[in-house]
């Protein structure tokens, strides 16, 4: 590193520039991170935040709950297989009206009261209580919906009293509502509250919640019961446009990484054939390919990491600023610092093509001879 | 050198840049080659200083053979035998005139306060310590070329070679660069080999011989004994 910290020195300005592009790159990589964790967050955080280990759906419905019904016969057969836990588990996308009138879109899920779901939401026990009630997220409650206030569901004109608050959770970018199972039935299927439910649509869930012990196998009991059972996060990619927005932020990321690729090799390039004399001269005095290489491989770190480390400040900065506004944006430090030594070992990789150039040098252009 | 042989191809021609050259140069001793442009003068200097394998021939530094070594090795000779003043001095823009010393001293392995004290003895020696600091575009051609010869002393070199060390000097400033080379090389004992075109100045070796289509001619000429 000796000629590479005093090169940095004596040409900072050029080093600054392209330190400078990185840095901007740096920047947009957090931020379309802190994008795509938003995205996330927003279509899955209330399904990750369920207390479940995976989920059966009905046969070819792709992880999808407006896809899948299950009827209690079905959840009942889960339920006693060994190793298995199991609960029927609504959810159904609704427009719903505050008091005042106001629309907003819910995604009203139905558990059962008393059930291991019921145990693992906050405010869960408020669902087995009477009147009914259901739990709404603290997002819906920050725009001024509070416990005893009556939401109204647009389809079936029912109305829902609000029993408890839950930290927000969503899924396909909606606030979850937790109702008790029967209600999501009711909701789901048509009836108006006090209305009887249809024989046909009693028992009926969406899919049915499992807790399964490690060393189960659930493949087989699900070819055997005739149900799809996914885990956890397999059943991600079935909440609305998840799968479209996570490759296509994760383009858009790795696209980046190319970027500062080509950038770093292109700049490397430029700067090693500049140098070319001066690595001859270095050979010609007895430095080793390798010593050079080193030197060289040196200052590239040395560049990617400070203008890597000031950009993804600088966009943690910027995604502070953002977090917690209307955008989906969500900062987290693992995901930022992951970008940030993708990035540097992608301009690393780039240079690589520019220093892979100093082996061929040879030290007698020191002595004038034609490079 | 013994018997050196070096053939090159341009285009469709072969060049002979060294035919059946033998040069014993002592310790102590300057010896000036001098030739026309494409007499072999630079192809003597790359073969010498271990930047290119003769065809034939054989090379002797410090008594230590070096005509077929690998490439990583010629380089370790380079770093521990041979000292290079190079033509316009060759310093890297980056680093002050102590700094082009240390650098001799760390791609040596050298330890760093010794590497420094000795290349602030030897820029006293050339007469720039009061100018340890400055890098090349602040000094003079002829306070480079003495950069230059202080950085060459760096690893005690057995060899000392100099390219061309007063092609872009005036007559005055060139006297003195090879009047300070011949004292260095008679006050470190090295063997130094230096090419020029300069005639007047190469009178200032102790040794004067005639290149001309890749043999060495003159009265200075001599076989290895």
């Amino acid at each position: 590193m000796f000629v590479a910290l005093r090169d940095l020195r004596y040409a900072w300005g050029r080093f600054v520039l392209m330190g400078a592009v990185i840095a901007l790159v740096a920047v947009l990589t957090v931020l379309l991170t802190g994008l795509s964790s938003g995205l996330v967050n927003s279509g899955i955080s209330g399904l990750r935040a369920m207390p479940l280990t995976h989920l059966a759906f009905a046969p070819k419905t792709n992880s999808t709950f407006s896809q899948s019904t299950l009827d209690s016969a079905v959840i009942r057969s889960l339920d006693r297989q060994p190793g298995i836990r199991a609960e029927p588990l609504g959810l159904t996308l609704f427009n719903a009206k505050d008091g005042a009138g106001t629309s907003f879109s819910i995604a009203l899920v139905g558990i059962e009261p008393g059930g291991f779901m019921a145990d693992g939401v906050a405010g869960g026990s408020e669902l087995g209580r009477t009147p009914v009630g259901v739990i709404i997220s603290q997002r819906v409650a920050a725009d001024g919906v509070h416990v005893g206030d009556r939401v109204t569901l647009d389809r079936s004109g029912m109305t829902l009293r609000v029993a408890g608050i839950a930290p927000t959770a969503t899924y396909g970018h909606v606030d979850l509502i937790y109702a008790p199972i029967d209600l999501w039935r009711q909701a789901t299927y048509g009836q108006v509250t006090g209305g009887a439910l249809p024989a046909a649509a009693r028992g009926l869930a969406s899919a049915a919640a499992l807790r399964v012990q490690p060393g189960t196998d659930v493949a087989a009991i699900g070819t055997r019961l005739g149900v799809e059972i996914d885990t956890k996060q397999q059943a991600y990619a079935g909440s609305p446009g998840y799968a479209a927005e996570t490759s296509t932020m994760s383009l858009i990321i790795d696209f980046l990484y190319v970027i500062a690729a080509l950038i770093v090799g292109a700049f490397f390039t430029v700067w090693t054939i500049q140098r070319k004399t001066d690595i001859g001269l270095l050979k010609a005095l007895g430095a080793s390919n390798g010593a050079v290489l080193r030197d060289s491989l040196g200052q590239v770190v040395l560049v990617m990491v400070v203008a890597t480390g000031a950009g993804a400040l600088a966009g943690s900065g910027i995604g502070s600023l953002i977090q917690g506004g209307k955008i989906p944006f969500a900062l987290q430090s693992g995901a930022i610092v992951t970008a940030a030594v993708i990035l540097v070992v992608a301009g690393m990789a780039g240079s690589l093509v520019a220093v892979r150039r100093i082996t061929a040098v040879d030290p007698i252009i020191a002595l004038g001879a034609a490079a | 050198m013994d018997h050196l042989c070096l053939r090159y191809g341009d285009g469709d021609d072969e060049i002979v840049a060294l035919d059946d050259v033998s040069l014993a140069v002592d310790p102590g001793e300057l010896v000036a080659v001098v030739g026309a442009s494409g007499s072999g003068k630079s192809s003597l200097l790359a073969v010498a200083g271990a930047m290119r394998r003769p065809d034939s021939g054989k090379i002797t530094i410090g008594g230590l053979e070096v005509t077929e070594r690998q490439v990583k090795e010629r380089a370790a000779v380079r770093r521990d035998l041979i000292g290079f003043v190079f033509q316009s001095s060759n310093l890297l823009a980056s680093l002050t005139a102590l700094e082009q010393l240390e650098l001799v001293g760390r791609i040596g392995g050298a330890p760093r306060a010794a590497t420094r004290s000795k290349a602030l003895s030897l820029l006293e020696e050339v007469g720039l310590a009061a100018k340890a600091g400055r890098r090349p575009g602040q000094l003079s051609g002829g306070e480079r070329q003495r950069v230059g010869i202080a950085r060459a002393l760096m690893a005690e070199p057995a060899a000392l070679l100099a390219d061309e060390p007063t092609s872009a000097l005036d007559h005055q400033r060139a006297t003195d660069i090879v009047t300070l080379l011949r004292d260095e090389t008679r006050r470190h004992q090295i063997a130094t080999l230096m090419v020029t075109h300069d005639r007047s100045v190469a009178g200032l070796a102790d040794r004067v011989i005639e290149m001309r289509d890749g043999r060495l001619t003159g009265a200075g000429a001599s076989s290895v004994p």
